[in-house]
C-alpha cells in the first residue's frame, strides 16, 4: 500500500482542525464531566511521548534491533506540537483541582500552564531536531537524544505530579513521576509492536528480530511498572496513614473501582508477564498485537482510575476524542514521507542503515 | 573441518544460511557466538534448553519458600506490627520475590552445569581456544552430538 503526501502546511492545518474539534466539544457538548480533557491528554501524551523516547534511547544505547522502526517511531514527533497546543484547553478546566482556591508558589493556575505547556513545546522542538539529525547521519544526534530523554522524564514527571497527583492535593507519592514515564515508554514500546504487525501486513520482511526484541522489552517494562506499583502501594500500606490510604481505598475498595482495579492489573501485568513468557509469542505479529491490545486497554483503565474518582469524564465524548486522535496518529503516520526524509546510508555509525522500504 | 569467522552478526547469519541452504548437514555445524544468537538456534534447530525447567522449578520453589518462611515465622513468634493482620501477604510478597530470583538463578546455574556436564576437571587448567567476540561456524566431518 502506498503511503500518502501531506505537506507540513497541510499538516498545520489538520492539527487545527483536530484541535477545534475537541475545543468545541470541551466547550459545547462536555461542560459537565472536566476530567475528559485530562483523561485524553494523559493518555495520548504518554503515547507519543514515549514513542520518541524509545527512538531517543535505542539511539543513545546504540539499539541495533530498533533500527528498522526508528523512523516509524521519530514520525510521532510532530504530534508533541499538537498535544503541547491542545493542553493549553486545559486552561478552562483548572477548577478540577482544589489547590485553584488557594494557590500557592508552585501550585497555581498561571505557572501550572505556563511551565506543563514549555516543557511540553521544548521536547517538541528537541523531537524535531533528534528526528532531522537521526534520518541524516548527523554527528549531533545523540545530543539532542539525552536532551529529549531528560525532557521527558521532566514533562511525564510533570504529567504525574502535576496533571494526575494535584487532583488529590494534598496527597504525594514521590514514585508517581517514575510511575508515569516508565508507563510511557512502555506505552513507546507497544506502539512499535503495532508499527511491526502493520508493517508485516504489507510485506516488509526482516522485523522478526526487532519483533522478538521489542517482545522482551515489553516483558521487562510490564515488570517494572508492577514493580512501580507495588513499591508505592507497599510503602503507603505499611505507612497506614489516613490521608495517605485513602487516595488507594478511593481506587481499589467502591464499586466499580474493585473489579476496575483488578482488571488493569491482570491486563498490564498479568497477562503479558505470562504471554511474553513464550518465545514463539514473541515472534509473531499477531500474538504480540493480543499482548498490546491487553496492555493498552489496561493503561486506560488504569487512567480512569486515577482521574474519576475525583473529577467525571464523558464517555461519549471520550470516545469521540480518542477516535480522533487515532485518526490523527494514523494520517501522521501514513504521511511520514512528507516530512521525514530517509535514513542516510553511512557505514560505520549504527542507526546508518536504511529500513526495509515498503 | 572448515571454520568460517565474522566480526558480526549479520555476515554470521548470512553465512550460516548459504551453508543450511546448500544442503550441508545441520549436525555437522556447530557454531560460537558471544551472545545468544536466535537465527542460528532456528537455522540449526536447535531443541529448546533443559535449563529452563530447571529455573521454573526453582522459581516456584523459591516463591513458596518465601511464603511457607514467612507464614510460619509470623506464627510460631506471634507480633502484631503496625495493627496488621499476622498473616499480611503484601509484606510477605517482598521475600516470596527475593527468593523466587535466588532459588531461580541457582538452580539455572546448577542445571546448566549439569546439562553441560561442566566443569570438566581433567585438563582444566589447560589452555584452550579462545573466540572473544567473534562468531565462529566449524562445518565439521563428523556428525556433531
Amino acid at each position: 500500500m502506498k503511503d500518502q503526501h501531506l505537506s507540513p502546511r497541510n499538516l498545520i492545518v489538520l492539527f487545527i482542525v483536530f484541535g477545534m474539534v475537541i475545543a468545541v466539544l470541551e466547550t459545547f457538548v462536555n461542560q459537565t464531566s472536566d476530567g475528559t480533557l485530562l483523561l485524553t491528554l494523559t493518555f495520548w501524551t504518554m503515547l507519543v511521548q514515549g514513542a520518541v523516547s524509545l527512538a531517543a534511547v535505542g539511539e543513545t544505547a546504540k539499539g541495533l534491533w530498533l533500527i528498522p522502526i526508528k523512523r516509524e517511531l521519530l514520525c510521532l514527533y510532530p504530534l508533541l506540537l499538537f498535544m503541547a497546543l491542545l493542553y493549553l484547553l486545559m486552561g478552562m478546566r483548572m477548577d478540577i483541582y482544589p489547590w485553584t482556591a488557594h494557590p500557592n508558589a508552585w501550585l497555581n493556575a498561571r505557572f501550572f500552564i505556563v511551565r506543563n505547556f514549555v516543557v511540553m513545546m521544548l521536547a517538541f522542538w528537541v523531537a524535531h531536531l533528534l528526528a532531522r539529525s537521526v534520518m541524516r547521519g548527523d554527528p549531533k544526534k545523540n545530543t539532542y537524544a539525552v536532551l529529549y530523554i531528560l525532557l521527558f522524564v521532566t514533562s511525564q514527571s510533570l504529567v504525574a505530579f502535576d496533571w494526575i497527583m494535584s487532583l488529590e492535593y494534598p496527597w504525594i507519592s514521590t514514585l508517581f513521576g517514575g510511575h508515569f514515564f516508565i508507563q510511557s515508554f512502555l506505552m513507546g514500546l507497544l506502539f512499535s509492536a503495532v508499527v511491526i504487525f502493520f508493517r508485516t501486513r504489507v510485506g516488509v520482511t526482516g522485523l522478526t528480530e526487532t519483533l522478538r526484541d521489542t517482545g522482551k522489552m515489553m516483558f521487562g517494562f510490564s515488570f517494572m511498572w508492577g514493580g512501580f506499583l507495588f513499591a508505592q502501594y507497599l510503602t503507603i500500606w505499611y505507612g497506614n496513614i489516613p490521608e495517605e490510604v485513602s487516595f488507594i481505598l478511593k481506587r481499589v475498595d467502591p464499586a466499580p473501582y474493585w473489579g476496575l482495579s483488578r482488571l488493569a492489573l491482570a491486563l498490564i501485568f498479568a497477562i503479558p508477564f505470562l504471554a511474553l513468557l513464550s518465545r514463539k509469542l514473541k515472534t509473531m505479529p499477531a500474538g504480540m498485537l493480543f499482548v498490546v491490545l491487553s496492555s493498552v486497554v489496561g493503561l486506560f483503565i488504569e487512567k480512569i482510575i486515577l482521574i474519576t474518582p475525583v473529577v467525571p469524564v464523558n464517555p461519549v465524548v471520550v470516545g469521540i476524542e480518542f477516535f480522533a486522535m487515532i485518526v490523527l496518529v494514523t494520517l501522521v503516520f501514513r504521511t511520514r514521507d512528507s516530512f521525514m526524509p530517509q535514513l542516510v546510508t553511512d557505514p560505520g555509525g549504527v542507526g546508518s542503515v536504511r529500513a526495509p522500504s515498503g | 573441518m572448515e571454520r568460517y569467522e565474522f566480526d558480526d552478526k549479520h555476515g554470521f547469519v548470512e553465512k550460516l544460511e548459504k551453508l543450511v541452504d546448500s544442503g550441508v548437514q545441520k549436525q555437522r555445524i556447530n557454531t560460537y557466538t558471544p551472545y545468544l544468537v536466535h537465527e542460528a538456534e532456528e537455522l540449526l534447530d536447535a531443541s529448546q534448553s533443559g535449563v529452563r525447567a530447571f529455573t521454573g522449578a526453582g522459581a516456584v520453589t523459591g516463591l513458596a519458600t518465601g511464603f511457607a518462611f514467612t507464614i510460619y515465622t509470623v506464627l510460631s513468634w506471634p507480633l502484631i506490627t503496625g495493627g496488621k493482620p499476622l498473616i499480611s501477604l503484601p509484606a510477605f510478597l517482598v521475600i516470596g520475590y527475593e527468593l523466587t530470583i535466588l532459588f531461580g538463578c541457582l538452580t539455572a546455574l546448577v542445571g546448566f552445569f549439569a546439562l553441560t556436564r561442566m566443569p570438566v576437571i581433567v585438563n582444566m587448567f589447560s589452555a584452550k581456544e579462545e573466540f572473544s567476540q567473534k562468531f565462529i561456524i566449524e562445518v565439521g566431518d563428523e556428525v556433531r552430538r
